[in-house]
């Protein structure tokens, strides 16, 4: 009876978005543990490709340096994958105005990202949602938990530290104007280990706005775990599809261009954290599960 | 000589997605803001990311609002998306009471949020829903089952005419309309664009009816 219940509420709700997350430094994909020690995977377009005819609902790309050197090379890569791919894009990383937010929709970008000029400049959050409707602006949070067990949100890609109370901030952002909160929880990001869920639940059950969780997820059970327990719209995955993409087109080379740390690829790990497991068969695996996605 | 589309460039949205879609769509689209492109255009499209009442004004300041209304009136076919679709109608809500386009009789009106926890319908709508659809309507012709299409909104138009709802969707208990057909008239409230496959088989289809 209680899971036959189960069964008929979940059947009403609403699709989970599956977006897979690009990290993108210079013309590579990179891809890190704790917002670091970034290895390069391969070019952007060939894992984009893959997750658009994989079943993926949306994608996420992330200019990992963009905030710090104050550059943006992710221009081309956003461009070439509008012309070919078409589900919804967001861009994060060094937004930092209007004027950033115009050039990057220019390039076929559907929603912008901002972090660490949201939290500068609050008033930006108000302003592009009233120019671009808020639907368009997402308000990325990275989370480091403190010693006291406190969630505070950190900026620059979780280098810099500001004090703000993390759940407090996704609550104002709302009220600021953002369509969307992405939170990313630094302690558990690319460790496969599972979503930090006392965060996300906190977050999602506080806000009227969708929810993506991002950081951690190793296993379509993780999945899980975090819609059964929060109410989260959508999860974000890195690493978990990235390594598995690699294994599966690991006869083709993986041409890299000469920026970033290429070691990696070459040795033959095994990321025991990591599931083997491609968007379609995760879907498969939440559709048995009851979780309502698209197919 | 293929059709010629003209996407509707009014200053807002995300009309080069739409262009892209059309041209992956083997469609043949151009984005224009110009009076006598309109007026020359086989089909029209509206695309749209935005609020209303800013896309009102752009509309009359660049003098579009009569030819769009003269172009649908000429019986050629139309394509309304998103924001696209609610201009269509008598008068939106969203943030000041605004008057459309007034080609279909309705208006336009906030989701109202379901606060039941397991029913929360979370605003702005950002996701794929699926459509029960009402019309064999050309644009749906040789659509795969699973019809799952990619919505982005805070307003939902309401036709006085129910009968002139294509498809509908469900969020928890309110139903919406997500797309309707009216003679040459087709308008979506989601993104085709934004649909993957199965939204490009929709501009495939409405160009055939050009």
């Amino acid at each position: 009876m209680e899971l036959l219940k189960r069964n008929s509420m979940i059947s009403e709700a609403k699709p989970i978005r599956i977006i897979p997350r690009l990290d993108i430094k210079g013309p590579n994909l990179v891809k890190g543990v704790h917002l670091e020690g970034l290895r390069v995977l391969g070019e952007p377009h060939d894992f984009a490709n893959y997750y658009y005819e994989n079943g993926a609902d949306e994608l996420f790309f992330q200019d990992v340096v963009a905030s710090l050197y104050g550059r943006n090379c992710m221009q081309d890569v956003i461009t070439r994958t509008a012309n070919e791919i078409f589900i919804p894009l967001t861009v994060g990383g060094g937004i930092r105005n209007i004027d950033d937010i115009k050039a990057v929709l220019r390039c076929g970008a559907d929603k912008v990202a901002i972090n660490t000029a949201a939290i500068k400049n609050k008033n930006l959050i108000t302003q592009a949602a009233e120019l671009f409707g808020s639907s368009t602006i997402v308000v990325s949070i990275e989370v480091l938990r403190d010693k006291s067990g406190k969630y505070l949100a950190y900026t620059d890609y979780g280098r810099e530290y500001t004090g703000v109370d993390a759940i407090e901030w996704a609550q104002e952002a709302e009220e600021l104007g953002a369509g969307e909160i992405l939170i990313t929880a630094i302690d558990t990001e690319g460790t496969g280990g599972g979503l930090e869920i006392d965060l996300i639940s906190s977050i999602s059950s506080s806000s009227s706005i969708p929810v993506i969780a991002h950081g951690g997820v190793g296993t379509p059970e993780h999945v899980i775990n975090a819609l059964d327990k929060t109410e989260i719209d959508a999860v974000c995955i890195a690493s978990m599809l990235h390594y598995n993409f690699i294994k599966e087109k690991s006869t083709i080379s993986v041409e890299t261009k000469d920026e970033g740390n290429t070691e990696f690829l070459m040795k033959n790990q095994n990321f025991k954290n990591f599931s083997n497991i491609n968007i379609h068969q995760l879907k498969s695996f939440l559709l048995e599960n009851n979780i309502t996605i698209r197919r | 000589m293929k059709p010629k589309v003209v996407i509707l460039d009014f200053g807002l949205g995300n009309m080069h997605s739409v262009l892209n879609a059309c041209l992956k769509s083997n469609v043949d689209a151009k984005i224009s803001s110009e009076v006598r492109d309109v007026e020359k255009a086989d089909g029209l499209i509206i695309p749209g990311v935005g609020a209303f009442p800013q896309a009102m004004r752009n509309l009359q300041t660049l003098g579009l609002v009569s030819p769009v209304q003269n172009f649908v009136n000429s019986g050629k076919p139309l394509l309304g998306i998103c924001i696209g679709m609610q201009l269509l109608f008598t008068e939106s809500a969203e943030f000041e009471n605004t008057k459309g386009l007034e080609l279909i009789p309705g208006k336009v009106v906030k989701i109202a949020c379901n606060d039941s926890k397991l029913n929360k319908v979370r605003v702005p709508v950002i996701g794929w829903n699926e459509i029960q659809i009402n019309i064999e309507s050309p644009i749906y012709k040789n659509l795969v089952s699973e019809r799952y299409f990619y919505f982005v909104h805070s307003y939902h138009a309401i036709p006085e005419e129910p009968s002139i709802i294509s498809a509908n969707t469900f969020y928890g208990d309110l139903k919406i309309a997500s797309s309707i057909q009216k003679d040459n008239i087709y308008a979506t409230q989601f993104h085709p664009e934004k649909s993957s496959h199965q939204g490009l088989k929709i501009y495939e289809n409405w160009a055939k009816v050009l």
